[in-house]
């Protein structure tokens, strides 16, 4: 029931909400209700937390070998999560940054909590460089600072690229997140009372609305989304890189750049649709997170698993067409080798299943969807353990082929990690605005009192 | 000479990775947290690396540099067969020659240059290796079609 | 304590009555006044007069800076401990390039917020006396500062466009 006739570009999205007001209302209205359920999960979420820095702990203790790892694969649990994080944050900043660039009118509900998603796994994902360092209490030397021995990282090194690239990702991402919460920070201000109202007078930096504000607001978003947008490019190419530069087959081509930041804009919208199915339900978001928007976030996915498993082919195809037999013996090793099992999860968690995506029932089906994403994450966090372990285990020198099962700690930090996400995300729902209210107002129709007539309630 | 800096190491294990020859070997553990007097095995000319740290044969460095050293204080050339590596002389077998192998005349150049003399993965990646292999020589009859 | 207001605080529930009141106050050369918005509309800047912004300036000034920054950084240290790794040359300029450009987002965002903050005066620190809470809601507003006689011919001005509300301000009232 719209109370004027002057729709905003392309507004198919929202037509059950009323009025401005009426957003305000529903969106503040869940922050003050954490009910047996939000506690239930965080207290879940904050003894993961505690199992990841028991883990971690223990493993600094005593060493890297309380891992699975040993020579030949050096790299295991670790690094495949590590890069399975970054991946799932560039799709929030897709969302927010790049979707905004291109004026989709179905992101506005979306984009908060995607990005909210995006700060919090940048921020599970830098963990992990530390976690599998084998001297962690040294690795400050990868940051270049001034010291009596003239010393410098390596800045050839993809592994430096990737503390300047992630360094840089968190901070842009938390920046972007962080201005653009500003003004619904305001809004919650202005409803709240007590200790809630003082935390949000404090960050909402005194914001109040005037011309002056939005005026520079509007321009510094568009700059900041314009900066952002060659992150969400970039970063995991960078991240990519750390495979594509070393000589390791399986590792050293040239796909991976494009084929990476597919595949983390593929996880990101995927875990993006496993995070707002649940927000949907608990707090009522019907009207702000709509069948369309779920299909629209259906169809990126459906886009991106298609680029996806180009890549896979592709692969698998240069590396038979290569003629070169080590190369070869090592894509033959993933399909028929001892990972066997990991690599067809791979396969058909993020090639069959999302062919599923296709047909309008599924994506109109938010409980199919939800099913959907949760496969395809497993399958890409199987992608990264594949093209890792996998091609670490069967390299050059038979002599130097090797076998890798991940130990209880890599499981207990793999887990914790979901945990640590998890418990950011939990207290995100319960002191931000998880759909962003002034946003959102953009793309309702304006209120006109000529078209509306008289005697309008609101 | 590939060799590792110890006590730059962060324990990043990407180099490990890019060893084709698997060579690199981590220290997983506090392998040498012994008690005492254990720790008096340890050879005073090497470092003792720790937890964390990544490292691989360097060809005894420390026996080159003192024949080295030695070499120019007493104001000559090294001489071949001088520089001995732990494993060369302790091989029963005489099976490891070390020297110099751009000084064509040195025992390990002449053995480098011979036909049973191979390199692995030079062929393949063009690492150009230090370490050449002398291939088993064998009779067995021919049969046809065989070589 | 005056007597006399300083100001008045009108608050509106439809746009275009609001924007007709801004033409109308700026027609008749009231121009003091602050547009209070609870979204970024364009109709509104477009009244108030507003050209572009400068924060541009900031953010081109930042990411140049970053750009500038990350192959000077760089090339310096590599000048200062010459390495050769992995047979690349001293000054690695594609290698380089990463860095350089991660920098460059990094200080034009940075840069960006600076900038943003300087132009719009955020955080803004005082008490929120002259304010509605409802301008982060459903309604806009206009807060008119002007002498006692402007602010009578404002008052008519405001009354009629329907206003919602209009309000005095005098010293210290208002919701904190």
């Amino acid at each position: 029931m719209a109370t004027a006739t002057r729709a905003k570009r392309g507004a198919l999205t929202h037509p059950d909400i009323g009025s401005y007001s009426e957003v305000n209302r529903d969106v503040l209205g869940i922050l003050s209700r954490p009910g047996k359920g939000w506690w239930f999960l965080f207290v879940l979420a904050a003894v993961g937390v505690g199992v990841f820095f028991a883990s971690w702990g223990w493993q600094i203790y005593q060493g890297i070998g309380v891992t699975g790892l040993n020579t030949p694969v050096g790299w295991g649990v670790y690094i495949t999560t590590f890069v399975f994080w970054v991946g799932i944050a560039h799709s929030g900043t897709l969302i927010s940054a790049i979707l905004f660039l291109f004026r989709a009118p179905w992101r506005q509900s979306v984009y908060r909590l995607a990005e909210a998603m995006t700060v919090f796994a940048v921020m599970t994902a830098g963990l992990f460089p530390l976690i599998h360092v084998g001297r962690v209490w040294h690795a400050y030397w990868l940051i270049p600072y001034p010291n009596s021995r003239f010393l410098w990282p390596n800045f050839r090194s993809p592994l430096v690229w990737d503390v300047f690239a992630v360094t840089t990702y968190f901070t842009v991402s938390s920046v972007f997140f962080y201005l653009g919460t500003i003004p619904d920070l305001a809004a919650a201000r202005d409803q709240a009372v007590g200790l809630r109202r003082r935390l949000y007078k404090v960050i909402s930096l005194g914001w109040r609305g005037t011309d002056r504000e939005w005026h520079h607001f509007s321009k510094a978003y568009i700059f900041l989304a314009a900066l952002a947008t060659p992150l969400v490019l970039s970063v995991h190419s960078v991240v990519s890189w750390d495979f594509a530069m070393s000589i390791v087959p399986g590792w050293h081509a040239t796909v991976f750049a494009p084929y990476f930041v597919a595949g983390a804009i593929f996880s990101g919208v995927a875990m993006v649709i496993t995070l707002a199915v649940p927000m949907r339900k608990i707090f009522g978001l019907e009207s702000y997170l709509t069948i369309k928007h779920f299909d629209a976030l259906a169809k990126l996915c459906l886009l991106t698993s298609l680029i996806v498993l180009y890549a896979y082919l592709t692969e698998f195809f240069m590396a038979w067409y290569s003629g070169e037999a080590i190369e070869r013996a090592s894509f033959w090793n993933r399909l028929f080798g001892h990972y066997w099992w990991a690599s067809w999860t791979m396969l058909i968690c993020n090639g069959i299943v999302p062919v599923l995506l296709w047909f309008k029932r599924v994506r109109h089906s938010i409980a199919a969807l939800f099913v959907i994403s949760i496969f395809i994450n497993i399958g890409m966090w199987f992608e990264r353990y594949v093209i890792i372990v996998t091609s670490l285990s069967h390299e050059y020198e038979p002599f130097a082929w090797g076998v890798y099962r991940p130990s209880l700690t890599e499981m207990g930090i793999l887990l914790g990690s979901f945990a640590w996400f998890g418990f950011w995300f939990l207290l995100f729902t319960r002191l931000l605005p998880p759909v962003a209210i002034a946003e959102l107002k953009e793309v309702l129709p304006l209120p006109y009192r000529r078209a509306a007539g008289e005697g309008e309630a609101r | 000479m590939n060799a590792q800096v110890y006590n730059r190491c962060v324990g990043t294990r990407y180099c490990a990775n890019n060893c084709p020859y698997k060579v690199r070997v981590f220290n997983w553990l506090r392998y040498s947290d012994v008690p005492e007097p254990m720790n008096w095995q340890y050879n005073p000319d090497v470092t003792v690396r720790s937890n964390g740290v990544m490292e691989k044969c360097t060809f005894c460095v420390q026996r080159v540099r003192e024949a080295q050293n030695r070499a120019v204080l007493e104001g000559r050339e090294v001489e071949d067969g001088e520089i001995q590596p732990a494993c060369q002389q302790s091989c029963p077998a005489q099976a490891i020659t070390f020297g110099n192998v751009r000084d064509p005349s040195s025992r390990v150049a002449r053995a480098a240059r011979n036909e049973r003399a191979y390199r692995v993965l030079d062929a393949v990646i063009n690492t150009q290796p230090a370490v050449s292999y002398l291939k088993k020589v064998t009779f067995h009859e021919v049969e046809a079609g065989e070589h | 304590m005056s007597m006399q207001p300083r100001g008045l605080l009108a608050s509106f529930e439809y746009l275009d009555s609001t924007l007709d009141a801004i033409k109308t106050l700026r027609q008749e050369r009231i121009r003091k006044f602050t547009v209070y918005s609870p979204l970024p509309e364009h109709h509104l800047e477009a009244a108030m007069g507003y050209g572009q912004s400068p924060v541009r300036v900031f953010a081109l000034v930042g990411g140049l800076t970053g750009a500038a920054a990350g192959f000077a950084f760089t090339s310096f240290t590599s000048m200062e401990w010459p390495l050769v790794t992995g047979g690349k040359p001293i000054l690695s300029i594609p290698a380089y390039v990463v860095i350089a450009f991660e920098l460059t987002i990094l200080f034009g965002a940075l840069a960006t917020v600076i900038g943003l903050f300087l132009l719009s005066r955020l955080p803004h620190l005082g008490p929120l006396l002259i304010y509605d809470p409802e301008f982060t809601a459903g309604r806009f507003g206009i807060h008119v500062f002007a002498s006692p006689e402007e602010l009578e011919k404002a008052r008519r001005i405001l009354e009629e466009h329907h206003p919602a509300e209009v309000r005095e301000d005098r010293e210290g009232v208002g919701r904190a």
